[in-house]
């Protein structure tokens, strides 16, 4: 506990990703980078040292993320009334200001080989997934954290988790065979 | 039997049993939704990592940074021993240390500890009041947003503690933003009510907080932090569209009074001052003239609304 706010500054680029990939908006994600910071300071106490720094953080981080949805989504209804509130409806409303084509989610060019190319296609897939799915890829298989982990971030069931690992991974696996049957088509096609 | 898409997942990831696994085989050959299932989450297995590694992301904003590494790199030792009021013994609870950057145990029930924070509290209306008070004096002097005076020798060292702590907050409160407290729930404004109502019954008399509504600042919260060892209480308000402002109080034996003092912090400017062995300071992102104007507003707070 001694080296608390060593480590927390250690992890401040690791929150500085997710929040950015939560709030696909630098000023957004600044603001929720220090709260997160401020939240981890006043509750270190609650910190339990078995468990992973990084996912305390990013738990803090994603309650607090949701919270500003809330704010939104309520003084954009101009009601106090949330009890019914469907949340992923609500990320996923909020998400439709992600802007796929802001600066840091681009990473290719027309110029860039083939392979960055279909890494850059894997990437606007998975940034395509519903946004509850969309989280689950980036924490497990981006940020390499396991289904617990990810359960306990996004206070959901390790079945959630699964569930919605699976739903994507089926959505991914069949954009991309869909894709290889149109590449495969437009050989034939093209071929002599 | 229907397989769900997290058996499908199980499948593939090998986490299923022998007979499981055969049971599932048998299923697929039967079964083409199945069959396609399978085949789409097979072909799934992507490097996902790779593709977002490539991600160019922007860099984390240096005054970001500044502002978190600031706070760890301060690491003077926190000394639990000199928070002498506390030191009882019982369930112990913590809380951050601004100074040290370190959590700071200390009996969360104790009766001692508890009414040490009353007493301040207590002592916080008293001593706005008489600051207020003297720094109404110190405009008269017309010498008002002390900066560098000249003082005796033996208040060097008070001087240079109260100018450490109001540092410290200013540097702990750069991490606010509008958000922090805005979702603060009624529960804690009921502890702060709590708080304030234990202290009515202790000193016997109404105990309200500082009211800066005029403002437009509505209270937020109250917490116990720490500085070096040291209780200190911090009052948030919060205003829409705007950092939240804090109020924060700390006992000083070794301090009996010092002037008013303007100060700046990131963006943030800083009024503070020690009465009767309280050092206090109020932080925000307002001009300094606001910040006279609030001072003067908290010399009558023992008259104002009391906590909403």
């Amino acid at each position: 506990m001694k080296q608390f706010a060593k480590a927390l500054s250690n992890e401040l680029e690791p929150m500085w990703r997710f929040a950015l990939r939560l709030t696909a908006n630098e000023a957004d994600a600044e603001d929720l980078v220090q709260q997160t910071c401020v939240k981890a300071l006043e509750s270190v106490q609650s910190y339990q040292e078995q468990g992973r720094l990084r996912s305390w953080l990013f738990r803090i981080e994603h309650r607090i993320w949701l919270n500003v949805l809330r704010s939104r989504q309520i003084r954009s209804e101009g009601s106090f009334n949330k009890s019914n509130r469907n949340l992923d409806s609500l990320i996923a409303q909020n998400c439709v200001a992600v802007d796929p084509s802001s600066n840091y989610r681009l990473f290719v060019d027309d110029h860039s080989p083939e392979s960055q190319l279909r890494l850059h296609q894997i990437f606007l897939q998975v940034e395509s997934l519903v946004e509850a799915q969309r989280l689950v890829v980036i924490l497990v298989c981006v940020e390499g954290f396991t289904y617990h982990e990810t359960a306990q971030i996004l206070d959901i069931p390790i079945g959630t988790v699964m569930s919605r690992l699976a739903r994507a991974r089926f959505s991914l696996g069949k954009a991309m065979l869909a894709e290889q049957d149109e590449r495969q088509t437009a050989e034939v096609d093209g071929g002599p | 039997m229907n397989y769900t898409e997290v058996d499908i997942l199980n499948f593939v990831e090998g986490n299923l049993d022998d007979d499981q696994t055969a049971a599932f085989l048998a299923q697929q050959r039967n079964d083409p939704d199945l069959a396609e299932a399978v085949k789409a989450i097979q072909a799934s297995q992507l490097p996902i990592s790779q593709a977002y590694q490539q991600q160019r992301l922007p860099p984390v904003p240096t005054a970001l940074r500044e502002q978190v590494e600031h706070l760890a790199s301060e690491t003077a030792p926190a000394n639990p021993s000199a928070n002498t009021k506390n030191n009882n013994s019982g369930a112990e609870a913590t809380h951050y240390d601004v100074s040290s950057n370190r959590v700071v145990k200390h009996p969360s029930e104790s009766r001692i500890g508890k009414l040490t924070t009353i007493g301040l509290v207590a002592s916080l209306i008293a001593g706005v009041g008489i600051g207020a008070l003297a720094m109404q004096h110190y405009l008269k002097d017309d010498a008002k947003w002390s900066a560098g005076f000249e003082r005796p020798d033996a208040l060097l060292d008070s001087t240079a503690t109260h100018a450490r702590l109001v540092k410290r907050i200013a540097d702990y409160q750069s991490l606010y933003v509008e958000n922090t407290v805005a979702k603060v729930s009624e529960s804690r404004v009921d502890d702060a009510k709590q708080l304030l109502d234990s202290i009515d019954v202790r000193e016997g008399a109404e105990m309200h907080i500082p009211d800066f509504s005029t403002f437009g600042y509505q209270f937020a919260r109250a917490q116990e932090l720490g500085f070096e060892g040291q209780t200190l209480v911090q009052l948030v308000y919060r205003r829409s569209g705007s950092a939240p402002l804090a109020l924060c109080f700390m006992p000083d034996s070794e301090t009996q009074s010092l002037p008013l003092t303007a100060s700046k912090h990131h963006s943030l400017n800083a009024a503070s001052w020690v009465t009767e062995n309280l050092h206090y300071v109020l932080v925000a992102d307002e001009p300094h003239a606001v910040l006279e104007q609030m001072f003067v507003s908290a010399s009558n707070m023992i008259q104002v609304a009391p906590v909403r």
